[in-house]
């Protein structure tokens, strides 16, 4: 039974999703692993969980600097897995997706990376360096250690890619809400409610929203638009300095919109 | 699914290349192979490229037989002046030709990443000459230790931007660069400086650099009456490489040399050689090698020479080598300063620090080539060295 049900169950109930991303090894692995316990207290509906990379080209500046620190404080793939492993002792319940590069998994190997997925309790993978054009190269690695691909859809993509999408989506799908990196402040689609009802079309997963998304104004328009849920990008990344007590208040907010 | 997404323009080299970019880029890689094709198969298109090369780049260039190195080492050096194109190195035929299909393809605005400054230099004319506003990024190091190029794209009317994440070269200039395009791609094309990236990239750089091995090919024909029996080329992304390489890779009898930046030496960790010691990796958009550690993460390159230190290569150069049909070694620091110095005096002709691992290595080949024909690509200049080799220099003594 995939956790994933846990959110479209709730979906279904007519409630909203919050999915924090956390970077793994921010500043440091154990805190990290405060992070996300905080986040799953307060009420977190899934967790993004994100291995650093030295080239992170489909993140921003912020998650960038982060990823730096992370790797210079010693953050290892083996460190990555077991800490993935203690976060899913928290819960049992909500659905755990990693995010990390293509490059990541090829170096360990595709077998063996999607093998360690399974033992340490995750349910999806996302690789936003990987196209569904190239999906096949993981795709049954993956489905034999029962982890579901998760996949971008962004305003620009076309019905053709949308469709192509959707033979190897699972779990949910996200969907860039304005081009970018994570993390910009730059304004909103203004055919959000659009491009939700289009992806809706072809792909029959939670719609899930993301990339400039951290406060729950920006959130509750998202939710208005026709999205089921959200993901911040860099949000908790930027407030980990601050400590954990700023970090479950913006969460309550989140979770409560 | 429609035709275009259902053909076989995957632009795999074996099995590297291909396209690995976020789904924000994906339909506009799509967009700019369409527009290449059609480009490449337009005479009228062609024909422009080429008349702007001749009368505003200086094509074709000479073959010029290096009579007194040949002297003394007793091999046959004949040398591709691409030094002596417009902008002084081989970047020109590049740049032209995406800014020139970047316009037909109605976009507004160009952005470059560039390492020695050389394809930001290039970019930076081929904007100014077709009116397109320009930006190029740049790793803050490389700014400090290229400040002639800095100042001529300036001139140029580009805006350069020190970039400072990371190593704060061209890894981190070609990462920058890429965040740019994802958020502006459906105005902007991004001109990248080598046979590398997703495709259609590394098949239409060759494409644009190939003028120079089927120049070369002529001209040996010509000028020597027969095909040279060695091309040598200094390989950094690759894209001077496989330009002259695309002339000669139907003779079998051309053995074909890549030349990477061996740095402080191949068994340290400071160097760029990635034919030579990298694994298969997946980066700027593409399947290929990669200097790397055992969980992924991508190494910082050493070279004397900007415009070679980089952690990747071009996927087709990663095939060739496979493939046995050309092979790549690597030269020194030290060795690539005493070659420049050597062609410096011997020639008249200050070479740029990254042809001169070419040189180097042609010297080191003419031991064992005696009377052969040893072809190098001289792909640029070194005016644009001379304080860096001083400096270099200075503290060797």
């Amino acid at each position: 039974m995939s956790r994933y049900n846990f959110i479209k169950d709730k979906i279904k109930n007519g409630g909203h999703v919050y999915m924090p991303y956390v970077l793994l090894g921010y500043p440091d692995i154990d805190t990290s692993f405060s992070v996300a316990r905080t986040l799953i207290d307060n009420g977190a509906h899934g967790l993004e969980l994100g291995f650093p990379f030295r080239d992170p080209v489909a993140d921003g500046p912020v998650i960038e600097k982060a990823s730096n620190i992370a790797l210079d404080t010693g953050f290892t793939v083996d460190a990555g897995f077991e800490v993935i492993s203690k976060i899913r002792s928290l819960s049992l319940e909500i659905p755990l997706t990693l995010m990390l590069y293509y490059n990541m998994v090829l170096a360990r190997g595709v077998n063996k990376f999607f093998a360690d997925c399974k033992s340490s309790g995750l349910d999806g993978v996302l690789i936003p360096d990987m196209p569904p054009e190239r999906a096949d190269t993981v795709v049954e690695a993956a489905k034999e250690n029962g982890i579901e691909l998760i996949f971008i859809a962004a305003p620009t993509s076309t019905t053709d890619r949308l469709d192509l999408i959707a033979q190897y989506a699972g779990g949910f799908i996200y969907v860039v809400t304005r081009m970018g990196i994570t993390g910009s402040v730059e304004s909103y689609s203004d055919k959000l409610s659009d491009l939700f009802a289009l992806i809706r079309s072809h792909i029959d997963l939670p719609v899930i929203a993301g990339f400039g998304i951290s406060t729950p104004e920006q959130a509750r328009k998202m939710i208005q638009s026709g999205a089921d849920g959200v993901i911040t990008g860099s949000k908790i990344v930027e407030m980990t300095p601050q400590g954990l007590d700023v970090i479950a208040h913006h969460t309550r907010e989140m979770v409560s919109i | 699914m429609s035709q275009n997404l259902k053909n076989d323009d995957r632009g795999f080299f074996g099995e590297y290349g291909g396209t690995y970019s976020p789904e924000a880029l994906m339909p506009i890689l799509e967009e700019l192979r369409i527009a290449f094709r059609a480009a490449e198969a337009d005479p009228v298109f062609m024909e422009e490229f080429h008349v702007i090369l001749r009368d505003w780049g200086g094509r074709p260039t000479p073959l010029y037989y290096a009579g007194n190195l040949s002297r003394e080492y007793g091999a046959g050096f004949y040398f591709k002046r691409e030094d002596l194109m417009h902008g002084g190195a081989h970047k020109t035929n590049n740049a032209i030709g995406q800014v020139l299909l970047a316009k037909r393809m109605g976009k507004t605005r160009i952005i470059a990443e560039t390492g020695a400054g050389q394809h930001g230099v290039a970019t930076a004319m081929a904007c100014a000459k077709l009116g397109m506003p320009c930006v190029v990024y740049m790793g803050a190091v490389d700014v400090a230790r290229q400040a002639p190029n800095v100042d001529r794209m300036k001139l140029l009317g580009a805006e350069v931007v020190a970039v400072q994440s990371g190593g704060k070269t061209l890894k981190d200039a070609i990462n920058e660069a890429l965040r740019d395009w994802i958020a502006s791609c459906d105005t902007t094309h991004y001109v990248i400086g080598t046979a590398a990236g997703p495709h259609p990239f590394p098949t239409m750089v060759k494409l644009f650099q190939s003028i120079i091995g089927r120049e070369a090919r002529a001209q040996c024909l010509d000028q020597i009456g027969r095909l040279p029996d060695y091309a040598l080329a200094c390989v950094g992304g690759g894209s001077n490489a496989i330009g002259l390489f695309s002339g000669f890779v139907e003779d079998k009898s051309v053995h074909l040399i890549g030349v990477e930046p061996g740095g402080h030496g191949i068994d340290t960790d400071k160097h760029g050689a990635v034919l030579c010691k990298g694994t298969v990796a997946v980066l700027h958009g593409m399947r290929t090698l990669g200097l790397q550690d055992k969980d992924g993460q991508i190494f910082e390159t050493h070279s004397i020479s900007a415009g070679l230190d980089y952690p990747l290569i071009g996927p087709e150069h990663a095939y060739l080598r496979d493939a046995k049909r050309a092979s790549y070694v690597a030269v020194t620091d030290d060795e690539a300063i005493d070659s420049f110095q050597i062609f410096t005096r011997s020639e008249g002709i200050i070479p740029a620090l990254e042809s001169s691992h070419a040189i180097a290595y042609a010297l080191k080949l003419a031991q064992d080539a005696q009377g052969k024909t040893i072809l190098v690509n001289l792909s640029g200049r070194g005016d644009k060295d001379l304080a860096h080799v001083q400096a270099y220099l200075a503290e060797k003594q």
